[in-house]
């Protein structure tokens, strides 16, 4: 028979010095000092700046209650006034609110039996009196959890300044204030959720949860926006408040980076997600493709997840704007390998969008445009217990690039006829819009509905008189999502959650080349559902089960050559034509997986976390047809079931405060894509490919604020689908999944956390990445292998409302095949080339810097930010692509984007 | 602009190569560069073209094969060399070509000696059809047959051929091969294109023609008449070619065996066949193996010794209005010269066909 506590915490006073505090075991206590006395000291959890150290339990006796006594009056609660001597002894312990007088009989009996750790001030012992309450547990085995820390540093968003005097309440009604250095700590804190408000004199209380996990010391950092001072009280509405929690990550390696920074590093246009390529790991992507390539694996072997629903791309095409509107972003979280079970599907890399939960307070929005795009948000209550946010954009380069054409030609600049731009300038044009409405069921239960979509397209002709010559290509992509969440946080801290979602993705790509087409159509139905649990198990481990499903039904159309478009690895130039051996093909096809999957994190000491992880993961796939038409002939279908084990494992280990050592390992599977599934264009036959990860690395904090975190990884990756070298491959064999891959090297992350107005980081990534087609042959460079990246950014804080930033990049060039001859094609009247030896040569390397500058006024308590983003700033020439003459006898290089200043406006409100 | 490869071989999103955004970014720079060579200055010997009589053969069926080499001084003196090409290309080429062709001195086997000469004959492989045509290739090893290679735009295989040029520079020629339409092909659709496909005739200049001051039209003479046409140092010259306009309609007895013309349904036409050296009409099929009626596309390659085109290549594509005839215009150089012009007139089912023009450049 046992008794545990209740986590609220209810105040007493005790001559006038109070302490907050909780103590657990088989019991636990439940005290606070009254806010009166609070407010007036820098903290309430034995902090050396009063000298109080608030009393602890030691050791907790249990009831005699017997067993159906027990389940009677199981999770009632008894409050009582106890009085605790300077040895620890409870010297007296009064009911205040009874529940039965037998059961209030036990519990002051046991607690009678109990031992405390004593107050202290300035050290030494002393009598305390507290208010403490004791919940009833018929199963003493629901006693598992293990009280943690929580502590962290409120600062000043702007400039990192850290705030003192800044009031913490914990679950209404605990509370402490921050210190000189902005630092408060509650210690003994139950796991579980805990509501948390931040009040203080500059800014209107701002309310946020934090998950506290068992044994655990939870750190955060907030960063609270302050208002001008003489904006009144009653008109401070912007207030934002960004959180960056040090909570325990079940990946080995996580760069996360906050919506609120990452809109102000340079280069990124404003937009919270483009920051992902300044982390480490990630290679450059070539100027404007905006492909994520992390670790040398391939950027569609990279998942990206939105709070749990996949989406097929993170950015718009140019990659000048990500899908999701930054206001609507929390965080954005790159794990480039090595990540746990509840995840897969994928061989490279891991990136989850966190969504901001619509505030609660009241309306907010905000409207803003540059010269890409313009966009719009909303969100904040709509009913009691409803919130609901909603954000859209869309493109408006195509219209400002004509109305400049106009001027152009109005001032006798520019004799082109802007209706003709199209036939020089791909110009991308895009939209988006997200929206979701969320339900609070009860206290920490929420339902919501929600949907995304975006759309993409770009044209381009070039005419010429040469029938050969003439170009004709369109691009479009769109995808759109709803879902549905449900997440409930019990009171153990154990969280469930249910995502099912629904999904069109459609993409077509005519490309036509002189009288060669080529086309590719694909329509697709995606069915996703994830369900988790994670929670406590024992007071050493905590665990999360799950089940995640995806399936898609893909209908697709392609014609055109076979070689075309080049996959990974093909040797081939730049501008070479496609072939123009052609063929066409329809198909269908079903594929998915349903995965089960385990995690345990076991907790050693506090010290070390060993997290092993198990995904169990049967891969189906169904396609119309098994080989080409013939003539009449029936198609005959093909169903392919592919079972799979994925282990993982990581393992942290922190020896102190300042240093963690970790390691992991991974085996990840990925199905063939869809288009990969053609009877004549590649094999509807084809297998999953699978990858194993394994990483060790060392997180060190160097400082107050700056942290180094270095990763080495080794990546290898087996049954990828390659083109059948074969001179007469067999019928629908047209690829085979034979191929392999490696990548290895190290990552280093100096990252110094926002104060004083500065923040940034610099990292670094080695890599080499390989590749072959097959067991027997040589190893080459991946295409988008890049031996160096290095990116240094960091954002200062000017004062008076101006905020300076810059970004500096270096990145190896990506290998190229180079060309070594060329001979006439006597039919097609053109030239091919004779190419050396697969991706052998690379690009010139490439360097840039960017700076951003902005200003910020608060005018009639809404804010307008301007800015100005300049890329190239020293408008280096950087080499992007070689293009060759058309007998391949000059060469010269495509150059990325010269200075590009954009400028914007946003306005808050 | 082409295709970016994606890093994850062809998808990205759907397959969709991530290509429009590099395209993007060259587009809004501008940059670039200007690396094109002028291919339509013949300042050194070259091979710039083969004409195979007939236009299009069986497997097995003997051909001739000609060649036009032209050089700075118009003279034909190089040596070309023939070599046929008996082994297919894998998926993994991109080229058009096996690149063990290329090289006849690699295997023999696959680069067999057809002879040397400006004009030479060759019996089109007998096992043509199987390596690059439409009949299943032969098994290897026991294993089931593989795959047939893939048609053309106008629904043409071809048999590769390797010219030198005095034993340097290569050029890979394709002699289109008459065969049978690809497995698969419905029954009835089969026996209609069978019935009404026309092998392919090499097509032919009819005229070149300029204007003078008065805009008068001058016929330009062929190198081989007595007199060039003179002009003066840079003057400006806006030619015309011209090919003969092909009859879409079938019509008995107009000495043309056209488009669902037979022997059998019109003996006057076809029994010895004139075939029109334009754009002809000729049946295919499409992408749902339905049988379609296309007309030729017509391409002028330009060359000449000195003075610089406009457009190194003009013509008309099948989806342009049906005219017989193209434009370019031609710079002559700033001093005095003999000038040869080259024009090699193709259409796109690996027909050829060329004439040769002499100007003179004086004050």
């Amino acid at each position: 028979m046992r008794l545990s506590t209740y986590s609220n915490i209810i105040a007493a006073a005790l001559a006038g010095l109070l302490t907050s505090h909780r103590a657990h075991g088989q019991a636990a206590v439940d005290s606070a000092r009254s806010n009166r006395d609070l407010s007036s000291s820098s903290s309430a959890n034995g902090d050396a700046s009063n000298g109080l150290t608030p009393p602890k339990l030691l050791q907790a006796e249990p009831t005699s209650l017997p067993a159906e006594e027990l389940s009677k009056w199981d999770a009632s609660v008894v409050v009582l006034d106890l009085s605790i001597d300077a040895d620890g002894n409870v010297a007296s312990a009064t009911v205040v609110e009874s529940v039965e007088p037998s059961v209030d009989e036990a519990v002051v009996a046991a607690l009678l039996n109990s031992r405390f750790e004593p107050a202290r001030v300035n050290g030494e012992a002393i009598g305390v009196k507290i208010k403490y309450r004791y919940r009833v547990a018929a199963n003493p085995q629901h006693v598992v959890s293990v009280d943690a820390t929580f502590d962290g540093i409120v600062r000043n968003r702007t400039n990192g300044t850290p705030l003192a005097n800044v009031r913490i309440t914990l679950d209404g009604e605990a509370f402490t204030t921050t210190d000189g250095m902005g630092k408060f700590s509650f210690v003994s804190v139950e796991p579980g959720l805990h509501g948390v408000i931040l009040s203080g004199q500059s800014f209107v209380p701002l309310a946020t949860e934090e998950q506290i996990e068992s044994g655990t010391a939870h750190s955060v950092v907030y960063e609270v926006e302050i208002v001008e001072e003489h904006v009144p009280i009653e008109e401070r509405s912007d207030l934002e408040i960004e959180i960056r929690s040090s909570k325990l990550q079940k990946s080995v390696t996580v760069t996360s980076v906050s919506a609120a920074q990452g809109t102000r590093v340079a280069g990124t246009g404003g937009d919270a997600i483009k920051v992902v390529e300044n982390l480490p790991g990630v290679a450059r992507s070539a100027a404007g493709s905006g492909q994520v390539v992390v670790w040398g694996a391939s950027a569609a072997d990279t998942r990206v997840y939105v709070d749990g629903v996949r989406i097929p791309t993170l950015y718009h095409q140019g990659g000048f704007r990500s899908v999701i509107h930054s206001d609507l972003v929390d965080s954005v979280e790159l794990v480039p390998g090595g990540y746990g079970a509840a995840y897969g599907r994928g061989l490279g890399g891991l990136i989850t969008v966190v969504r901001k939960a619509p505030a609660e307070d009241r309306l907010h929005g905000s409207t803003q445009i540059d010269l890409l795009d313009a966009s719009a948000a909303l969100q904040g209550p709509v009913a009691k217990d409803w919130q609901a946010s909603v954000a859209v954009r869309r493109s408006h380069l195509d219209w400002v690039l004509n109305r400049g054409a106009d001027v152009g030609e109005a001032l006798r600049i520019s004799h082109r006829p802007a209706s003709d731009l199209g036939e020089f300038f791909p110009i991308p044009q895009y939209y988006d819009a997200q929206g979701s409405i969320r339900y609070r069921l009860r206290e920490k239960e929420w339902l919501e509905f929600g949907g995304l979509l975006s759309s993409d397209s770009v044209a381009h002709t070039v005419s010429s008189t040469d029938p050969a010559q003439r170009k004709q290509q369109t691009q479009d992509l769109y995808f759109d999502r709803v879902f549905a969440r449900y997440t409930n946080v019990a009171e153990n801290g154990a969280e469930s959650s249910v995502v099912p979602w629904y999904g069109v993705d459609r993409s077509s790509l005519v490309f036509n080349f002189g009288a060669v087409p080529t086309s590719l159509a694909i329509h697709s139905r995606n069915f996703g559902f994830r369900s988790a649990w994670r929670g406590p198990i024992s007071s050493y481990l905590s665990a999360t089960l799950g089940f995640d499903i995806e399936a898609a039904q893909v209908q697709a159309q392609r014609s055109g050559s076979v070689t075309a478009p080049p996959r990974e690895g093909d040797a081939h130039i730049f501008g070479q034509p496609p072939s123009d051996q052609i063929n066409s093909d329809n198909w269908t096809a079903f594929s998915g997986s349903a995965a089960p999957y385990v995690e345990g994190d076991f907790a050693f000491l506090e010290q070390l976390h060993v997290i092993p992880g198990l995904r169990l993961e049967p891969f189906f796939t169904s396609v119309d047809r098994r080989t080409p038409p013939q003539g009449d002939t029936p198609a005959v279908g093909a169903y392919i079931v592919d079972f799979s084990l994925q282990p993982r494992l990581a393992i942290r280990y922190a020896p102190s405060s300042r240093v963690t050592y970790k390691a992991a390992f991974g085996r990840y599977r990925q199905q063939a894509a869809p288009e990969d599934l053609s009877t004549v264009f590649g094999n509807p036959l084809v297998t999953s490919a699978q990858a194993n990860h394994w990483l060790a690395g060392v997180a060190v904090r160097l400082g107050e604020f700056v942290s180094a975190e270095t990763t080495v990884f080794y990546t290898t990756s087996e049954h990828l689908s390659v083109r059948n070298p074969a001179l007469a491959p067999q019928l629908a064999q047209g690829l085979l999944a034979q191929g392999e891959g490696r990548a290895y090297g190290m990552q280093l992350l100096i990252r110094r956390e926002i104060a004083h107005g500065l923040f940034g980081w610099v990292a670094y990534t080695l890599l080499r990445s390989e590749r072959r087609n097959g067991p027997s042959d040589a190893w080459r460079l991946f295409d988008f292998d890049q031996t160096h990246v290095l990116t240094a950014l960091a954002s200062y804080d000017l004062g008076k409302g101006f905020e300076l930033g810059s970004r500096f990049r270096y990145a190896s060039g990506y290998p190229r095949t180079p060309v070594v001859g060329a001979y006439y094609d006597l039919r097609r009247d053109l030239y091919d080339p004779i190419l050396g030896a697969t991706n052998s040569t690379r690009i010139p390397a490439f360097v840039q810097v960017d700076v951003r500058l902005s200003k910020r006024w608060s005018l009639a308590g809404t804010q307008l930010e301007a800015y100005v983003d300049v890329q190239n700033v020293s408008n280096r020439k950087n080499y992007e692509e070689i293009v060759y003459s058309a007998d391949y006898s000059n060469k010269r290089y495509i150059q990325g984007l010269p200075v590009l200043p954009v400028v914007g406006a946003k306005w808050n409100f | 602009m082409e295709f970016l490869k994606s890093a994850g071989g062809l998808a990205h999103v759907h397959g969709i190569a991530p290509l429009p955004a590099f395209a993007i970014l060259s587009g809004l720079c501008g940059c670039v560069p200007k690396v094109d060579d002028d291919l339509s200055l013949v300042s050194t010997p070259r091979l710039l073209a083969v004409q195979s009589t007939p236009a299009e053969a069986a497997q097995g069926a003997p051909v001739m094969l000609q060649a036009l080499v032209a050089s700075a001084d118009g003279s034909l003196t190089p040596t070309v060399t023939w070599y046929g090409c008996n082994e297919r290309k894998p998926l993994t080429e991109l080229g058009p070509v096996s690149p063990v062709c290329l090289d006849p001195s690699l295997d023999a086997g696959a680069s067999p000696l057809i002879g040397a000469g400006n004009v030479v004959s060759w019996r089109v492989p007998a096992n043509a059809s199987q390596l690059f045509g439409p009949t299943l290739p032969p098994p290897i090893q026991g294993q089931p047959s593989g795959r047939p290679a893939d048609p053309d735009p106008t629904g043409g295989y071809y048999q590769p051929y390797v010219a030198t040029l005095g034993g340097k520079s290569e050029s890979l020629g394709s002699l289109r091969l008459l065969c049978d339409p690809p497995g698969g092909t419905p029954r009835d659709q089969l026996i209609l294109f069978n019935q009404q496909y026309v092998a392919n005739a090499n097509p032919s200049i009819y005229s070149l023609t300029t204007a003078d001051s008065l805009s008068a039209t001058i016929v330009v003479p062929e190198s081989l008449g007595a007199s060039a046409l003179a002009v003066v140092p840079s003057q400006k010259l806006n030619f015309r070619v011209t090919w003969s306009a092909c009859p879409r309609s079938s019509s008995c007895r107009d000495g043309l065996c056209s488009l669902r013309e037979t022997p059998e349904s019109c003996a006057a036409d076809c029994q010895s066949p004139q075939r029109c050296t334009g754009a002809e009409s000729y049946v295919a099929l499409n992408d749902d193996k339905h049988l379609v009626e296309r007309r030729e596309s017509i391409f002028v390659s330009w060359y000449a010794t000195h003075g610089t085109f406009e457009n190194r290549r003009t013509g008309v594509a099948e989806a342009d209005p049906d005219v017989a005839g193209s434009e370019n215009t031609w710079i002559a150089p700033a001093t005095p010269a003999q000038v040869y012009l080259w024009l090699v007139i193709r259409d796109d089912r690996g027909g050829v066909g060329w004439k040769t023009y002499q100007l003179v450049v004086q004050t």
